[in-house]
């Protein structure tokens, strides 16, 4: 092994190469194949490229050296790679055991206590975790929707609110705030956010799901007199007649003719929510899983 | 271009300009299908594909080609394309300022790609759409990536594969935007007159504008699971019908069924399918530039000859033969492709209603030679012969025969068809979809393709449904093989009245192959193991392999116009006075029994 080895290997790694790394790794451990520097390099690469053996590599560093955080780490990183989350977990415990603050153990844990079916278990780890993170943590993130989940949409709205504010310019986070705010009944807030969305989103056909949401809102705080304007507006901007129900009740509800008007309400209300999970639905589908563009 | 970056300790530093979702963002990712939390570097390993359901995540487009490329095999091009704000046009807000905001969050100037890339050593010519710029909408520049990408396969005889994802045409660039539909059309028109590979990989989703253009016209059309497809969005199409839509409906499944696709493939699959796809067709460009080095790519055989002597084979009464060539463990098309021939890949699909499972088509290699092989297809468990119909086609499988049968012409390749059935189904949508037309439409086109085809009856040559794909320049039937104008049970109660004398109206149709060689309907006759090929499947093949192989070998040098003439020759002597042979009486023994 030539002495530039671990950091040609390293060097590589931190550049993103990580097949170089792993190769100057590998020939490195084959004169020394104890080195757990060298080791780690193996196994943290071998974890990006998907490499079998990447944690039984980082499992003998964490062997060797236990009392190192950053070996538990990666060995539970390798671990949740794999899918092998109750192991993955009994590292992330060791990091804890070690660095009581640590962010990533913390998500890790309250990730694999969601996926085992302890939802309490898992908002307290990402509570923590959240509270130790700047603005849009992975863990503020899931936190969102496991409070949805669990009935709390207050505590939804406020993590939601956290994540918004992190990333202004993300309409999916826009839309959060909006449907959380609409659903606890904070109207001028669900209205921002709505318009938010509106501006955020850069497919105009898609224009049309935040005016119904502020249709939603007006309707839901009694002016309907506004849920009429932007109906008409909406009704401008829907080339494929998803606004006329609610355009026709609000416009018959204007005239004083609206026959039987809690059932109607209630069949416009129904189709506003319809348009809202639509919304959501889009925005889900959206979600890419790769870490972004460039 | 800046990327997002996760740090090892979790903490998340995401410039907001790529940050379409909040998803994004996340080292756990919610899979949109079934709720489940997922690690992002397991999501990662196992290609975007959710390991709890499944759920193929949507791709950005450079993702999806480092998936399919060799590393750093990409030369992008185009770098000066641009959309074109062509009407000043603006909505809410001005449309130079939705691209601007497009282009921050991609980091994309056009929302397309294309340029050179390798899969596996094999190069191409590759476009795509980014669905992350304005919904992948088609506008000027995009149409204008995916056409010099065709010219550019064009001027280079490369393969072309475009990916697609995109909502449609580009409102906000007007009827500049519809003619990008023509505009890419005619250039894949002239990939197709080239005889040059065009595949087209539709991604989630894939609608209006792109999906009734370029997109649908690809030589292979390969989708991913559960990628949506469509001309109309669902919900223009329940507002229009006042409906609600069926569960799957315009998926790629649902696609499939209905013959527009040709494969849907998990996209751990791609790279291997499209790498074989180009492989096939190297092999067949390089046949195309020299055709005389067509004869040396065919393999060596082991098998019996066929022997075109009426007396060389074991004589059987024809109803024996019936029985025989109707065995239900008898070797079908599909047994001897896996036999006879090298790295079949199915193609589906008729592109018009269905997939017809009675037909099945595809390409393949024999030995070297790349060929297209289509048969027909019986099942041997009762729920495989319901599935494919008892090797009955319907007009679907024709013309799904058929959409083969020019791709083949279009490539130069060979054609190899296997018949086996004991007719053209007869049904009431069979009928309704043109059984007779497309039946004779096959005979037609066969007549006048320019390449070689061969065929051999396999089992039940039955009537019109057979003939449908035996317009061939080379008949060869397997000893124990029937092939008829009607079924002896057809033809023993129409004519003989009586659906019992099936036995001696067999005799009388002279159905059998040594009669057949004296007609001269047929050329050569492929011997099968004492029993029958049912007996011994793998010897059976290697005598199939051989006729095939010895004939291919006289068709291939020909020259086209020649190969097309002897084949109306071929066919015009039937009936011609003093030209067709006429059988001597059918012998007591044969009547009797």
């Amino acid at each position: 092994m030539s002495a530039d080895t671990p950091s040609e290997a390293r060097a590589r790694f931190e550049a993103g190469d990580f097949r170089g790394a792993r190769n100057a790794a590998q020939a490195g451990l084959e004169n020394t194949p104890d080195d757990p520097d060298l080791l780690r390099i193996a196994g943290r690469a071998g974890v990006e490229l998907g490499d079998a053996d990447a944690a039984e590599q980082l499992r003998r560093v964490a062997d060797m050296r236990p009392d190192e955080v950053e070996s538990w780490r990666d060995l539970g990183d390798a671990l949740a790679a794999e899918g092998r989350t109750g192991e993955a977990a009994d590292a992330f415990r060791r990091v804890l055991k070690l660095s009581p603050d640590d962010e990533a153990a913390l998500t890790a844990l309250g990730h694999a206590a969601y996926v085992t079916g302890s939802g309490a278990d898992a908002v307290s780890y990402l509570e923590q975790a959240a509270e130790r993170a700047a603005g849009a943590s992975t863990a503020m993130i899931s936190l969102v929707d496991m409070y949805r989940e669990m009935g709390q949409p207050v505590d939804a709205l406020a993590a939601a609110v956290k994540i918004a504010e992190a990333a202004p310019t993300n309409a999916a986070a826009a839309l959060d705030v909006a449907e959380l705010s609409l659903q606890v009944e904070r109207f001028d807030e669900a209205l921002r956010a709505f318009e938010r969305t509106r501006e955020l989103d850069d497919v105009a056909e898609h224009e049309v799901y935040a005016l119904h949401g502020m249709i939603h809102v007006e309707m839901r705080r009694g002016d309907f007199e506004r849920a009429l304007e932007l109906a008409r507006e909406a009704g401008g901007v829907d080339r494929h007649g998803r606004t006329a129900e609610v355009l026709a009740f609000l416009e018959a509800r204007e005239s004083g003719d609206s026959g039987d008007e809690a059932t109607n309400l209630e069949e416009v209300e129904g189709a506003l929510s319809a348009s809202l999970a639509e919304h959501r639905r889009l925005h889900a589908q959206d979600s890419r899983f790769e870490d972004g563009g460039d | 271009m800046p990327r997002t970056r996760v740090s090892r300790t979790g903490a998340i530093d995401v410039p907001e300009m790529i940050a379409p979702s909040r998803a994004l963002t996340a080292e756990w990712r919610r899979c949109p299908a079934c709720e489940a939390f997922v690690y992002y570097k397991r999501l990662k390993r196992n290609l975007g594909v959710c390991p709890e359901c499944n759920h193929h995540f949507r791709l950005r487009l450079r993702e999806r080609l480092d998936q399919l490329l060799d590393a750093d095999s990409l030369e992008e091009l185009g770098a000066e394309l641009e959309p074109v704000d062509v009407l000043s046009f603006a909505d809410s807000k001005p449309y130079a300022e939705r691209v601007a905001q497009a282009q921050r969050k991609t980091g994309s100037t056009s929302g397309a790609i294309y340029g050179t890339g390798t899969v596996d050593g094999q190069p191409l010519v590759l476009a795509g759409i980014d669905f992350d710029f304005i919904g992948g909408s088609m506008g000027g520049a995009a149409g204008e990536a995916i056409t010099l990408a065709a010219e550019l396969a064009l001027d280079t005889r490369t393969p072309l594969l475009v990916i697609s994802a995109s909502g449609g045409a580009r409102m906000q660039e007007g009827c500049v935007s519809l003619m990008q539909m023509a505009k890419t059309s005619q250039a894949i028109g002239r990939l197709a007159e080239a005889g040059v590979l065009y595949i087209s990989l539709l991604t989630d989703p894939t609608y209006g504008g792109v999906s009734a253009s370029f997109a649908s016209l690809g030589d292979v059309l390969i989708a991913e699971p559960a990628a949506h497809i469509g001309f109309a969005g669902p919900s223009v199409i329940e507002q229009t019908i006042r409906q609600k839509l069926p569960e799957g409906f315009q998926t790629a499944g649902f696609l499939f069924e209905h013959g527009m696709l040709d494969l849907v493939e998990p996209r751990e699959n791609l790279r291997r399918t499209i790498r074989g796809l180009l492989e096939l067709h190297a092999s067949a460009r390089d046949v195309r530039e020299g055709p005389a080095a067509a004869a040396d790519r065919l393999p060596k055989t082991d098998g019996q000859p066929p022997t075109s002597d009426p007396e060389a084979v074991a004589r059987r009464r024809p109803w024996e033969v019936v029985q025989l060539a109707r065995h239900l463990e008898r070797p079908h098309t599909l047994e001897y492709l896996g036999v006879v021939f090298d790295g079949f890949q199915e193609l589906h699909g008729d592109r018009l209603f269905g997939d017809d499972a009675a037909i099945v088509c595809g390409l393949a290699k024999l030995g070297e030679l790349p060929v297209v092989v289509i048969g027909h297809q019986k099942g041997r468990t009762t729920s495989e012969m319901m599935e494919r119909n008892f090797g009955m086609p319907q007009p679907d499988g024709y013309r799904k025969g058929m959409r083969l049968m020019r791709y083949a012409a279009r490539f130069g390749m060979p054609i190899v068809t296997l018949v086996d059935t004991p007719g053209a189904y007869p049904g009431v949508g069979a009928e309704e979809r043109g059984q007779s037309v497309a039946i004779a439409e096959s005979i037609m086109l066969m007549s006048r393709l320019r390449v070689p085809i061969v065929t051999l009856v396999t089992g039940e040559g039955g009537s019109g449904g057979a003939l449908a794909l035996a317009a061939s320049d080379r008949l060869l039937m397997l000893e124990n093989s029937y092939y008829s104008v009607i079924s002896p049970e057809g033809c023993a109660t129409i004519l003989f009245k009586d659906a019992a004398a099936a036995p001696r109206a067999a005799a009388a149709l002279r159905l059998t192959a040594p009669d057949l060689l004296r007609l001269r309907v047929m050329d050569a006759i492929v011997p099968e193991p004492e029993g029958g090929a049912h007996t011994d499947p793998v010897a059976a093949a290697a005598n199939v392999k051989t006729a095939l192989v010895e004939s291919l070998r006289e068709l291939v040098v020909l020259d086209p116009d020649e190969l097309v003439q002897r084949r109306y020759e071929r066919f015009r002597m039937f009936g011609a006075p003093g030209r067709q042979p006429v059988l001597p009486p059918v012998d007591a023994i044969e009547e009797s029994a």
